[in-house]
């Protein structure tokens, strides 16, 4: 293995040492800031989170208890909080693929004109706050906002929809906010596909969708792989779209981490709950890059 | 008419503009609602009024969080570069076990929802002093802004050539100098970049503000979340337009930084490369 | 780490002895593994004041590696190297006092050609008023007058190069390195750079080490080549010498085109040995002094011959060596032909005729013939 071999000095520690690849040490700094404020703050909530509840001071030092799982495990009301957070991702996930792929490939398929508008008319909601967006989103759906307003004027309803403050509100919040990711990776990825097989595939008589369905869609699968867990995973963690668009329906892990740390005060149940969001996410993405890592090396072979 | 507007062509233009529409729509909606004269949040009206714009200039509850919004953003970005650009200098061409580990711990925050972060900093930050601190906040941002500014850097970097900075060398400039008179000017755009990444994503962050600032730094996407769930003022439609202008002046410039192949790249590498 | 100065003495040039000036650069028993693969095994060489020394081989050999340690862009993992007498093995490159032109020029692209000129010198302190006098001494040098307010991407190829060219000599190193320093340029650019660089060179005296892959070029300029191949030094000697007495198969393979044909030694006098090749042909060589070593009867070893050595004839000739073959083929190569012959017992032979002195076609049966002394017999390898 040459590739693993060049970066590691028969010695260990370099000496003369302006090696070009002997420089990797220059990351120890941004390294530390993550083992400090992300590594180390896991850890202590792990740590809270076997901790004994107390009312008034939040948990008590230096008790051990599994309190906080087995209440998660065993009151349904978590499970259902768990069961509607995946049950929405997932819904959101399917719907923002629907929605990525064709925009991505229109991206890719235009000249570099149109090319920079439809990039900043999709990286400009990408920088602009969620909340920002999610405020349009109120202002659009809301019983008596413009939806409702100017469908009623044209005569097709006679009675509001009811189009936000519902599980329909939190989806269109979360694709908003995840779609313009999963568009541009997408993109960058037919981007990096030869275009030369699609026209083989014309030249030997396939139709420009079977070219399509055989060549640029099985081609463009590590996007659509990696879009489809950018918008998951976000979507596990997302906040601010079930408590502003969301409503009675259902609630989301997110929510509930945080009532239980800024409201109930319980920081034990509170910990435990964002422990278990956090290795869910850890594990989807070990999955997501060990299947990545699995289909590339078998394309590869 | 040309083969090439056949029905399949026609459908994914057809997707894609609905699409586009649906993107834009909130942010055309809020900016609409920011010029209108009606004290509820409500159908934007025809009528013209800057008056949402004079009240958020001029009253201390806006502009106190714009404020400090602004010094987070700036202290942050700075901060993410000091760590990001030696991180992408040393790890932009390695390869091998040990970058990867290294490369790992530097991204390993951005893929973690603001939540996560928030949650575990509050506790933390509380022990060591830092909770509702301006560093502490600027801390905080860096965990994102440090990776998006060092995936900047590393793309420009990578693209370069390492022999200018070895023919530096052998002409007799030590690293430092080689640093500053040749690896620097060859990285600036990167730089600059990764800058405005970083500045962006704190000054729209908001969760992890939420659990950490106090009152005397709580940041303005804080107190839009307060008036959103409170009390809906149309002026949050003038606040909610200037950050839309923000975001509108940092894609151009962006765009002008690292072209639309780079910024594609970029905010794409951003969710592929884990 | 062991020191493996002593092992190798093999190919080891010895530096001057008592009396003579030190070398201006001396690498002793020189070692670079990465990991467990070995890039350089233990090499020892001297470059003398004033000369130019290639490296040459092909990728992978271990010449640029070489080079780079020289330079102090690599840490060596075993051995010394010295410049002007004093051990830099361990110095930073900064502090070595060499100067290298890159294969891909390596220019600052965001300073103008004057600035990338003057960089060395700016380093070294000097005052501004003789940084350009020697920066417009050095572009008339290198034939750039009048492109100082330039910046690199506009000019072509072979300026850049001269700007490199002149940023290097500038500092007046104590040896110029070259990495492929021409071999990005196309082929009528790179001729008569090489002239130009060589005569540049010579006028100003600077000791040089070119690093190359490139056979015709390390003939054209060197005063000496080491030859090179996976991380030993298959031969150092002077160009005429490397060409006409390879000391093993592949030297003689990898510079110039040749013919190989592989026997043992049957015969072995003072004057000639005869070989006889596998295929059962026996061919006299000269008992040349520098294949003594291989040249002893049972032995097995190489006969390498040029293609331009051999001649063809339709009657049996009277010379050293003389096999009967058919023509396969031949091809018109500007100034030669090439013939390619059908030998008996299998093979094929590559006879490059000066012009075409007579018309043998395809299927003809000819006679091909080369003098002992152009005999090349080598030890297999």
């Amino acid at each position: 293995m040459v590739e693993a071999a060049t970066t590691e000095t028969s010695g260990g520690v370099s000496r003369a040492s302006w090696a070009r690849l002997d420089r990797v040490w220059l990351a120890v700094p941004a390294v530390v800031l993550t083992a400090v404020f992300f590594v180390i703050p896991i850890l202590f909530m792990g740590r809270i989170s076997l901790s004994v509840h107390e009312s008034g001071s939040a948990y008590r030092e230096g008790t051990w208890t599994l309190d906080s799982y087995v209440t998660l495990l065993t009151d349904s009301f978590y499970l259902r909080i768990f069961s509607y957070t995946l049950g929405v991702s997932l819904l959101v996930t399917v719907l923002g693929l629907a929605l990525a792929y064709p925009i991505a490939y229109w991206i890719n398929r235009s000249g570099p004109r149109l090319k920079v508008i439809l990039l900043f008319a999709v990286i400009v909601p990408l920088w602009t706050n969620i909340l920002v967006l999610i405020y349009g989103w109120l202002i659009i759906l809301s019983p008596g906002g413009a939806l409702n307003d100017g469908l009623m004027r044209l005569g097709l309803i006679d009675a509001p929809l009811r189009v936000v403050y519902n599980t329909f509100g939190i989806v269109v919040g979360i694709v908003q906010i995840t779609l313009p990711y999963a568009i541009l990776i997408i993109a960058a990825v037919l981007a990096g596909i030869d275009r030369s097989l699609v026209e083989s595939a014309r030249d030997m008589g396939a139709s420009r969708l079977k070219a399509f369905l055989h060549v640029t869609l099985p081609l463009s699968t590590p996007g659509i792989a990696s879009a489809a867990t950018v918008i998951f995973v976000w979507s596990m963690g997302e906040y601010a779209s079930p408590q502003l668009l969301g409503g009675s329906a259902g609630k989301f892990v997110s929510q509930e981490v945080s009532s239980q740390f800024l409201t109930a005060f319980n920081w034990p149940r509170g910990a435990g709950l964002a422990v278990t969001l956090f290795s869910l996410i850890v594990l989807i993405l070990v999955v997501a890059q060990t299947a990545a890592r699995v289909t590339a090396r078998r394309s590869a072979a | 008419m040309s083969p090439r507007w056949s029905l399949s062509s026609l459908s994914y233009r057809v997707l894609g503009l609905a699409t586009v529409i649906f993107l834009l729509s909130p942010l055309v909606i809020v900016v609409w609602l920011s010029f209108g004269s009606s004290p509820y949040m409500a159908k934007p009206s025809l009528d013209f009024s800057l008056r949402w714009y004079e009240e958020i200039f001029t009253a201390s509850r806006w502009t106190g969080p714009f404020q400090h919004s602004l010094i987070i953003a700036a202290g942050s970005s700075v901060l993410s570069l000091l760590l990001a650009t030696p991180a992408a200098l040393g790890l932009a061409k390695a390869q091998g076990r040990r970058a990867v580990g290294l490369n790992f711990g530097v991204m390993v925050p951005f893929f973690m929802p603001g939540l996560i972060l928030a949650v575990g900093l509050l506790m933390f930050a509380s022990r060591i002093g830092l909770s509702g601190t301006f560093p502490g906040i600027m801390i905080a941002h860096s965990l994102w802004g440090t990776p998006i500014a060092y995936l900047a850097i590393r793309a420009v970097y990578a693209g370069t050539d390492t022999a200018a900075e070895e023919a530096a060398r052998v002409l007799g400039a030590g690293p430092l100098r080689t640093f500053f008179l040749v690896t620097l000017p060859s990285i600036l755009p990167g730089v600059a970049a990764g800058a405005l990444f970083a500045f962006v994503i704190s000054f729209n962050e908001f969760m992890m503000s939420l659990f950490l600032t106090a009152p005397r730094t709580v940041t303005l996407p804080v107190v839009i979340w307060t008036s959103l769930r409170y009390e809906v003022s149309p002026a949050v439609a003038a606040i909610a337009s200037v950050f839309i202008g923000i975001s509108v002046i940092a894609v151009i410039i962006g765009l002008r930084l690292v072209g639309t192949r780079g910024l594609l790249q970029l905010t794409a590498a951003d969710a592929v490369k884990k | 780490m062991k020191d493996a100065s002593a092992e190798s003495m093999k190919d080891r040039v010895a530096p001057p002895g008592g009396g003579a000036t030190t070398p201006d650069l001396e690498v002793q028993g020189l070692c670079k593994h990465f990991g467990s693969v070995v890039a350089v095994d233990s090499i020892d060489f001297t470059v003398d004041s004033g000369e130019f020394v290639s490296i040459l081989g092909p990728s992978g050999c271990g010449k640029t590696t070489t080079l780079r340690m020289v330079a102090g862009l690599e840490e060596v993992t075993a051995g010394r190297i010295f410049i002007r007498g004093r051990d830099v093995t361990h110095l930073p490159p900064e502090k070595r006092n060499t100067a290298m032109v890159f294969q891909s020029y390596a220019l600052f692209p965001h300073m103008n050609v004057h600035d990338n000129v003057a960089f060395g010198l700016k380093m070294r302190g000097v005052a501004k008023a003789e940084i350009d006098d020697r920066v417009a001494m050095a572009m008339r040098r290198v034939r750039l007058e009048g492109y100082e307010k330039r910046k690199p991407s506009q000019l072509s190829g072979g300026q850049r190069q001269r700007v490199a060219v002149a940023r290097a000599i500038i500092v007046e190193p104590a040896i110029l390195l070259l990495d492929e320093a021409l071999t990005n340029l196309d082929r009528r650019l790179r001729q008569q750079l090489q002239l130009e660089l060589k005569e540049l060179q010579v006028e100003l005296g600077i000791t040089s080490l070119f690093v190359t892959h490139d056979q015709e070029e390390a003939l054209t300029m060197s005063d000496r080549i080491i030859v090179m191949d996976e991380g030993l030094i298959a031969q150092n000697a002077e160009p005429s010498e490397v060409y006409d007495r390879p000391a093993s198969a592949f030297v003689a393979g990898f510079i110039g085109e040749s013919n190989r044909l592989d026997g043992s030694v049957v015969a072995a006098g003072d004057e000639a040995c005869t070989i006889r090749t596998d295929a059962g042909l026996d061919l006299v060589g000269v008992h040349a002094g520098h294949v003594g070593h291989v040249a002893h009867v049972g032995r097995q070893c190489a006969v390498m011959v040029r293609p331009r050595a051999i001649t063809l004839h339709a009657e049996r000739p009277a010379k050293d060596n003389v096999i009967e073959g058919v023509v396969k083929l031949w091809a018109y190569k500007g100034e030669s032909y090439e013939y390619v012959v059908t030998l008996p017992g299998g093979g094929d032979l590559l006879v490059s005729l000066p012009r075409r002195e007579a018309v043998f076609e395809r299927g003809d049966r000819v006679f091909a013939a080369f003098d002992a002394r152009d005999v090349i017999v080598v030890e297999r390898g």
